[in-house]
């Protein structure tokens, strides 16, 4: 048969099956839709669910991203931290999906404890502002959680205080610039092969400042390093190159009389020994020679 | 030296010896012919093979990204380690006065300068690109064993020339006063011109001794010194089986044990050709046996370290090392030299019986193939495992199997040593007669 045929053929067939699978519906009982949170909605929690949610869901739904509607395209696992998702989804209704799974979601009822999955839906829910926590998530006494938009924040290294300053620009709901407080921020340093973290999930002060301390970069060397700042939602982040430390020279070790250097660097007690023994050697073998001469010399005439 | 004896004893003693010694450089046998023979054809294969080689560059040898040192490299430190021997015989045994070594000091030194001779060459065989050579010293590095290496073979290769040299002035002069009608004249010329105009007053006498002194003290450490440095090539770098701190003394004691398998060798066929049994005695088998066995010991005691200390240590790299020694790819080339050429060797020259002529070239033939076999375990199984965790090379970089080509050119090489070896024994004669007729009482400086 023909290849194109084939390829027609396959791949209505797996369109089928994927429409078939997006057709079913997520199993979810009552009593998981009616369930709410057993564990409380603290950041210890949230960050111990950050581990499960790396551990077991990241390699298919990747970061959660804050986001209007779900950017990705099915089969492709769903960005968690679009607010259409988190709001369609009650507490429980998270559990019951993460429980049950459904076509490409598999069901994590038997690999994680009910703990574990609240715990993987408490750090769901950081993406996600406008949550009111329920049940044992419930809070105590009000965290106070910024409810504006973050615009943009900036990086700037304080060299007399050494330290790093990230400034959050930010409106409140009504619009109008405001601090924001309270908000995770993440620190990056750019080096050849990536990111290295400098500081992870520091909340910003009252005046939207997020103080880092040095931590004793090596900058290039004209003295920049290049930042990146996000907040820990990674949904505002800026990338910058700025003035670190002093610029430096870097002085080769090839530059210097070395053993590993060139000819003309040769280290003097190397050249020194070298040129003495052979100097020696050789003067002894031509001294050799001129006996042959000599003895030459006292030939029968 | 014996008991005075009168002047007309002493006219035909050394009337004897310098015919008994003398014959072969008179006469050429149909034997000799058809050894030369053999060897030129070898050589002349091996140029054709060489051709191939220039022509399409190292491609046709086995060597590649890893194995970068093959069996060239391998016969150099071969041809390195055997020189040596003429430094053994003539400097250590000879300065010590032993007397048995007279007739055997001016072989050892023929192999030591033919051998040395083609340990330069073949490093230009090595070179993918001859027509550089130069560079090498151009742009030489004084930090870099590899020039100290040339600095070294050049100076021994002339030490041993003048060794050689040296102690043959009185017998050109006697071949010069004695062969005129005997050979044809282009030959008798170049004695003529080589004796130097040797007659042996005692003024020469004294300054022949004192130079040749002055060069066996000088040959000890430039000897040490060029197979020390060999070593160091290797030693030099972190590689599994090189990294070594016992790489020198490793590697000279094993040179002298290759360079005492190649000195029985040709002891025992240069006096069956040349009907030699009285001047290369059975007694000069058994006093090399035992020298080989001294130093076959010394280079066992090193093997031990070299190989016990990292095996019981067994770190990462050393430990795939020495699986591949031992039980892996090579270990029957490995325990087939270490066996057929140590422990077999050392075991059986312990007995007197075995220290005759025959076996005792037996034993040597043994010994020297296995130190050109050691020489390559010591060289390609460590190239095989990478330094550098390289991944997805071809196939053909994890093995080493030496291609026709390459077999041919080391072959040819090899002949060529033994050729040079062949014409020297053939021009010169093999043992001194001035020294051995002084041994026996003639008063030499008179008898000429
Ligand atoms: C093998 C890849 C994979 C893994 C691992 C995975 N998921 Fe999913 N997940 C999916 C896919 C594909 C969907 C979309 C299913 C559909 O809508 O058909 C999905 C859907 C979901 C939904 C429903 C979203 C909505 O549209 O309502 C939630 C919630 C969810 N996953 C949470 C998790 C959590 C929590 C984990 C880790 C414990 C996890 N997933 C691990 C692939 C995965």
């Amino acid at each position: 048969m023909h290849t194109i045929y084939k390829l027609v053929i396959y791949s209505s067939i797996s369109l089928l099956w994927v429409g078939s699978v997006q057709a079913q519906n997520w199993t979810i009982s009552e009593e998981e839709r009616a369930m709410k949170m057993t564990v409380e909605y603290t950041e210890a929690i949230q960050t111990e669910g950050k581990a499960i949610f790396e551990k077991s869901c990241k390699m298919c739904h990747g970061d959660l991203i804050v986001s209007p509607v779900n950017d990705r395209v099915l089969p492709i696992a769903p960005n968690l931290g679009a607010t259409s998702i988190q709001s369609a989804n009650s507490d429980g209704e998270f559990y019951g999906k993460i429980s049950n799974g459904k076509g490409g979601m598999p069901p994590f009822k038997a690999a994680l404890s009910p703990d574990d999955l609240w715990k993987v839906i408490a750090y769901l829910r950081t993406s996600y502002a406008a949550y009111v926590p329920q049940g044992a998530a419930a809070p105590s006494e009000a965290v106070a959680i910024f409810e504006g938009t973050i615009k943009s924040l900036t990086t700037t290294f304080d060299t007399a205080a050494k330290q790093f300053v990230v400034q959050l620009n930010a409106v409140d709901l009504a619009g109008n610039p405001t601090y924001a407080m309270n908000v995770k921020v993440d620190l990056l340093f750019k080096t050849s092969f990536g990111y290295l973290p400098v500081a992870k999930g520091v909340k910003s002060n009252s005046k939207g400042q997020v103080l880092i301390a040095d931590p004793n970069i090596q900058p290039d060397s004209t003295g920049h390093i290049i930042v990146k700042a996000q907040t820990a939602d990674l949904a505002v982040s800026e990338e910058k190159v700025i003035a670190y430390g002093s610029p430096w020279v870097w002085d080769s070790p090839l530059n210097h009389r070395s053993l590993w250097g060139t000819s003309a660097n040769t280290p003097i007690w190397l050249l020194a020994t070298y040129l003495s023994v052979v100097l020696g050697v050789w003067i002894t073998i031509f001294w050799a020679i001129l006996q042959l001469f000599r003895i030459w010399m006292l030939r029968e005439r | 030296m014996s008991e005075i004896k009168s002047q007309e004893e002493q006219k035909v003693i050394f009337e004897k010896i310098r015919k008994d010694i003398l014959r072969p450089v008179m006469s050429i046998s149909y034997g000799y012919k058809l050894w030369v023979g053999i060897l030129l054809t070898i050589i002349a294969v091996a140029v054709w093979a060489y051709y191939y080689q220039l022509r399409d560059g190292l491609m046709v040898t086995a060597m590649r990204d890893y194995v970068s040192w093959g069996m060239y490299i391998a016969t150099f430190v071969f041809f390195v380690a055997t020189a040596l021997v003429g430094m053994l015989i003539s400097a250590v045994v000879g300065l010590l006065g032993k007397k048995w070594i007279i007739p055997i000091s001016r072989i050892a030194e023929m192999i030591a300068l033919a051998f040395v001779m083609m340990a330069g060459i073949i490093i230009v065989v090595d070179m993918g690109r001859p027509d550089r050579l130069l560079n090498v010293f151009i742009h030489g590095r004084f930090q870099s064993p590899i020039f100290w290496d040339i600095t070294v073979v050049t100076t021994y290769v002339t030490i041993s020339m003048l060794l050689l040299f040296l102690p043959l002035l009185p017998d050109l002069g006697i071949m010069r006063n004695h062969l005129k009608k005997d050979i044809p004249a282009w030959q008798w010329n170049i004695y003529n011109i080589l004796s130097l105009g040797w007659v042996g007053t005692p003024n020469q006498y004294k300054i022949l001794h004192r130079t040749i002194r002055v060069l066996l003290v000088l040959i000890i450490p430039v000897a040490l010194a060029i197979h020390t440095v060999t070593s160091w090539l290797s030693a030099a770098t972190l590689r599994a089986g090189w990294d070594s701190t016992i790489f020198g003394p490793y590697y000279v004691s094993g040179a002298f044990v290759a360079g005492s398998g190649a000195v029985l060798i040709a002891m025992y066929f240069i006096r069956k050709a040349y009907k030699l049994e009285e001047y290369i005695t059975d007694e000069s088998f058994n006093m090399m046996g035992k020298l080989l066995v001294l130093v076959s010991l010394v280079y066992l005691y090193f093997n031990l370290n070299e190989f016990l200390v990292p095996g019981y240590k067994m770190k990462t790299a050393d430990a795939v090392h020495l699986h591949t020694l031992f039980v892996g790819k090579y270990a029957f080339m490995f325990w087939a030299t270490q066996i057929g050429g140590l422990f077999l060797p050392i075991f059986l020259s312990l007995f007197r019986k075995m220290r005759k002529p025959f076996p005792m070239m037996l034993i040597g033939i043994a010994v020297v193939l296995g130190a050109w076999f050691k020489r390559f375990i010591i060289i390609i199984p460590t190239l095989i495992h990478a330094h550098l965790p390289i991944q997805n090379v071809p196939q053909e970089f994890h093995e080493y199997n030496p291609t026709g080509i390459e077999i041919t050119i080391t072959i040819g090489v090899i002949a060529i040593s033994v050729l040079i070896f062949t014409i020297l024994v053939k021009l010169f004669p093999v043992i001194p007669i001035w020294e051995t007729a002084h041994e026996k009482g003639v008063d030499i400086e008179k008898n000429l």
